[in-house]
């Protein structure tokens, strides 16, 4: 706890005093979680083998998954280590073909998840959810031609107004209270962490 | 009718996947409306004064290509074509730069760019918003290397750049689809340099993103697939997010017709 006090007061006096800015304070700390940064990579390359040799021994549940998760984590390095370049041909291939394409894969799923979500939660239960549908159809319409094509035939010239309204003034003022209301919590949660209340971090009851 | 509440989800994942294929096949060719937020956007990149140099920062992975690949196509398209020069590299998306350097490499090439010269690319740099930081005290010992693994400063274009400050950059592009992102760059490069800020983001993200715009902080905001859509035909280089706009379209009034028949079969069942 006291480590994480006075670590608090240097980085606010790094960037909030005139000697802070002077003697260049932040840009050792910088160089300091860089070098942090990569220790914490290493780290947690030896925590997932140790876990996952555990797994392998114990032929814990799913252990399978963890015997291709360290060939996989392996294999990559040493590939990528071997040749010593993005263009590589294997470390290459394997990244086109294999990495990029189950990635891009498993992002476009989720318009499939999604569609059926939809279908599934978007019931007129109560006058909310009846709002929140209507709202959701009339700017999920809007953001694809067509939505223009559907109000252009129903309102002319104001085609454009339901969607920009609804963007630009309804969600842009509930954002703004969100991302207030988000950061006021952090700088609370960061100051309840400096003064000692809040312990979770190192394994304490959480708050006091 | 109550049915019509429960369709088995096989056959929506059917229906979506034949709508996607069939658009491939029979284009609707629907026009599409420029936003805007779109047209801000591009006349922010566009009157920047010649011979600019801007810094990209596509800050994305294979995941949301997708919808920010055509937004980058066009953003190298748009600045080569009004000739400024470009730094291109991000910081913690190390997924993101092996997939762009074809494409950066056959657009700019294609404009004869020279590597080092007119444009660079810096790779992926690890520490997020620290590599940020860095990167606005010395621009070189942040990196220390290019794409290809070469000494930074030995490139001409570095020497015109020795660190992300207004004097020397006129405009961050930054491609979003998480952290760190577009809010990063504002808060710890934008804000306090005073470099003018144009983003692209995925479709979902536009609403957290909205309100930067708004309050100027953001000097244009180009959404999701719609956006980029916009975009390209603003640029004049019709792409990929053009092309897709008519799947879209058929997968949004799909989604629609299907809350519809689920809403009818909720209200049937709670009359009876």
């Amino acid at each position: 706890m006291i480590l994480t006090v006075l670590s608090s007061l240097v980085v606010i006096f790094s960037q909030y005093f005139y000697l802070g800015k002077q003697w260049n304070l932040m840009e050792y700390l910088n160089n300091w979680f860089q070098i942090s940064y990569a220790v914490a990579l290493a780290l947690g390359f030896v925590n997932l083998t140790v876990i996952h040799w555990k797994n392998i021994q114990r032929k814990r549940e799913g252990w399978v998954f963890s015997i291709i998760l360290l060939l996989t984590m392996y294999g990559y390095l040493i590939v990528g280590l071997a040749e010593w370049s993005f263009e590589g041909p294997i470390f290459g291939w394997i990244y086109e073909n294999i990495m990029a394409a189950l990635s891009a894969a498993i992002f476009s799923m989720v318009a499939f998840f999604i569609t059926s979500a939809a279908y599934r939660a978007f019931r007129v239960r109560t006058k909310e959810a009846t709002i929140l549908l209507v709202c959701a159809v009339l700017v999920m319409l809007g953001r694809a031609p067509i939505g223009d094509a559907i109000w252009k035939s129903w309102l002319g010239g104001w085609s454009g107004f339901v969607n920009q309204w609804m963007m630009g003034t309804l969600n842009m003022a509930a954002m703004r209270a969100i991302t207030l209301g988000a950061y006021v919590g952090g700088f609370a949660t960061a100051l309840r962490i400096m003064l000692g209340l809040e312990r979770a971090h190192i394994g304490g009851t959480g708050t006091q | 009718m109550e049915r019509l509440m429960k369709i088995d989800r096989r056959i929506i994942y059917l229906i979506a996947a034949a709508l996607v294929i069939l658009t491939l096949f029979v284009p609707l060719g629907l026009p599409v409306k420029i936003s805007d937020m779109t047209r801000g956007a591009y006349s922010a990149i566009e009157n920047l004064p010649d011979g600019s140099l801007v810094f990209i920062a596509p800050m994305y992975d294979p995941g949301a290509r997708g919808e920010l690949d055509p937004m980058f196509v066009a953003m190298l398209h748009q600045c080569a074509k009004r000739g400024y020069k470009m730094l291109i590299g991000n910081t913690s998306w190390t997924l993101g730069v092996q997939m762009l350097h074809p494409i950066v490499t056959d657009i700019l090439g294609d404009y004869g760019y020279t590597y080092g010269e007119d444009y660079i690319e810096l790779g992926s740099k690890p520490g997020g918003s620290i590599w940020m930081q860095q990167a606005t005290n010395d621009l070189v010992t942040a990196c220390i290397t290019d794409y290809n693994n070469q000494p930074l400063a030995q490139f001409p274009i570095i020497s015109q750049v020795p660190k992300l400050a207004a004097e020397y950059v006129d405009a961050i592009l930054v491609l979003d689809c998480g952290t760190p992102g577009a809010r990063e760059w504002l808060t710890y490069v934008s804000t306090p340099t005073g470099i003018p800020l144009v983003v692209g983001v995925i479709q979902m993200s536009v609403p957290e993103h909205t309100p930067f715009l708004d309050s100027g902080q953001y000097k244009g905001l180009i959404g999701g697939s719609r956006g980029a859509a916009e975009y390209e035909l603003l640029v004049g280089k019709p792409g990929k997010a053009v092309k897709s706009q008519d799947t879209m379209s058929v997968i949004a009034l799909m989604v629609t017709l299907f809350i519809i028949l689920g809403n009818i079969g909720y209200l049937t069942s709670r009359k009876k």
